[in-house]
């Protein structure tokens, strides 16, 4: 019996982790090209104000390389717990991303900390908050026009149930 | 004993694929509905400083176009099937109207609050749903709404004995929605203020990229929803653009007045 489910199981495993991830990391000059509308993803922007090698962390990330960017960070001795909440959400680990953007204060990253913990909650099906008055307020909290788009976008996810 | 086993799983597939190709409209209607959609939005205007002392009272939106209050509808435009014994395909092209069955809220009621919101965002003026508050009263009538858009489905089934291969996907949109609202302004019972807002907007198309036929289906009723939506924010907003112009007029004069 077990040979029989073997190599199928081995195959949906192989399937469930070639699955692409539910966030994508852009920086401000590659915001306006990875909106793709067939595999849409939540976006994260490392501004290149709070990130002045946003380029290179995000080339770091799509790499899957958290080693080198922890050295890079540790090195440098910059705040590491808002790339590595985004590298839990990649995984889809999302209470240990809670966990680590509950130390952050809500409003920093243009109140994108804010933002993440709302999805966190979303994803770990929390129905204790109102996720339209919650993204709302991510919304006026923000002043990037840019990470407002991405307020809108996120919350979409929400509607369409993804 | 292999072959009689492969033969029943060959039948049960070929059966499962026929019965997709022949999905009948209320089918097709239960998967649009089968989770309902929120009409609400994430408000952008800019927030603005209440200069005036007016309170304006929203009053119960009411929703004249009775054929929204259906649960919606799905026509099929064509549809055609080829069954060969090697080869079954086929084709069929739908028509979806929303109803309030595809919705999560009441329409008068979300219009309301939206209403309400939207004043206490972007108004000059506070607003409120209780009479006695305010000596402005603002009566939003919905003369008419809609959403509807095409639904395809497409799909083959090549069967050469110990080779099956099939194929099939679904595709919606765009959908094209619509909405108008009749608004009017009383100052102790009489009218200041008589207008129409109407806009629509076009939704997104949807394909098979999309993990599952169910999650496509539910996406499509989503993407209409959000469409009619947004017509009401449009409206909405220009309500209360109308609304701050006048009661700044109303204002300027009551200032020369005195």
């Amino acid at each position: 019996m077990l040979r029989r489910i073997k190599n199928p199981l081995i195959l949906l495993l192989i399937f469930i982790s070639c699955a692409p991830p539910k966030y994508q990391v852009v920086n401000d000059s590659t915001y306006y090209d990875t909106n793709d509308a067939r595999n849409p993803r939540k976006t994260v922007l490392l501004s290149i104000k709070q990130f002045t090698d946003s380029e290179d962390l995000i080339n770091l990330i799509k790499k899957r390389d958290w080693l080198t960017i922890e050295k890079r960070l540790r090195e440098q001795n910059r705040p590491a717990l808002f790339i590595k909440s985004i590298r839990h959400l990649i995984e889809k680990k999302y209470a240990e991303s809670y966990k680590l953007l509950n130390a952050l204060p809500e409003d920093a990253y243009a109140c994108q900390v804010l933002l993440l913990k709302i999805d966190c909650l979303y994803e770990l099906k929390s129905d204790t908050t109102s996720f339209r008055n919650q993204y709302q307020k991510v919304y006026d909290c923000t002043p990037d026009p840019k990470v407002k788009s991405i307020v809108k976008d996120h919350y979409r996810f929400v509607k369409y149930g993804l | 004993m292999a072959y009689n086993i492969f033969s029943r799983i060959a039948f049960i597939i070929i059966l499962i694929v026929l019965c997709n190709a022949c999905a009948s409209t209320e089918a097709l209607h239960k998967g649009f509905t089968k989770r309902k959609t929120s009409l609400k939005y994430i408000n952008d205007t800019k927030w603005q400083e209440k200069t005036t002392p007016y309170t304006v009272c929203v009053d119960k939106v009411l929703l004249n176009d009775g054929k929204f209050r259906g649960p919606g509808l799905v026509r099929k435009i064509k549809s055609s099937v080829i069954p060969l014994i090697i080869y079954t395909g086929w084709k069929a092209d739908h028509d979806y109207r929303l109803g309030q069955d595809g919705i999560k809220e009441d329409i008068g009621a979300f219009i309301q609050c939206a209403m309400i919101e939207e004043s206490n965002r972007s108004g000059i003026f506070k607003a409120d749903t209780l009479q006695s508050v305010s000596n402005f009263k603002l009566e939003i009538e919905v003369e008419s709404l809609g959403v509807s858009g095409p639904y395809h489905q497409e799909g083959f089934f090549v069967f050469l004995y110990l080779v099956y291969v099939w194929s099939f996907q679904e595709a919606g949109g765009q959908s094209q929605a619509y909405s108008k609202f009749h608004y009017t302004l009383k100052k102790d019972g009489i009218t200041v203020l008589d207008a129409y807002a109407k806009s629509e907007q076009q939704s997104e198309r949807f394909h098979t990229t999309y993990p599952s036929k169910k999650i496509i289906r539910s996406a499509f009723n989503t993407s209409m929803v959000e469409a009619l939506s947004l017509t009401f924010k449009k409206n909405i907003e220009t309500i209360v653009k109308d609304v701050n112009r006048y009661l700044l007029l109303q204002q300027k004069e009551q200032m020369t007045q005195n």
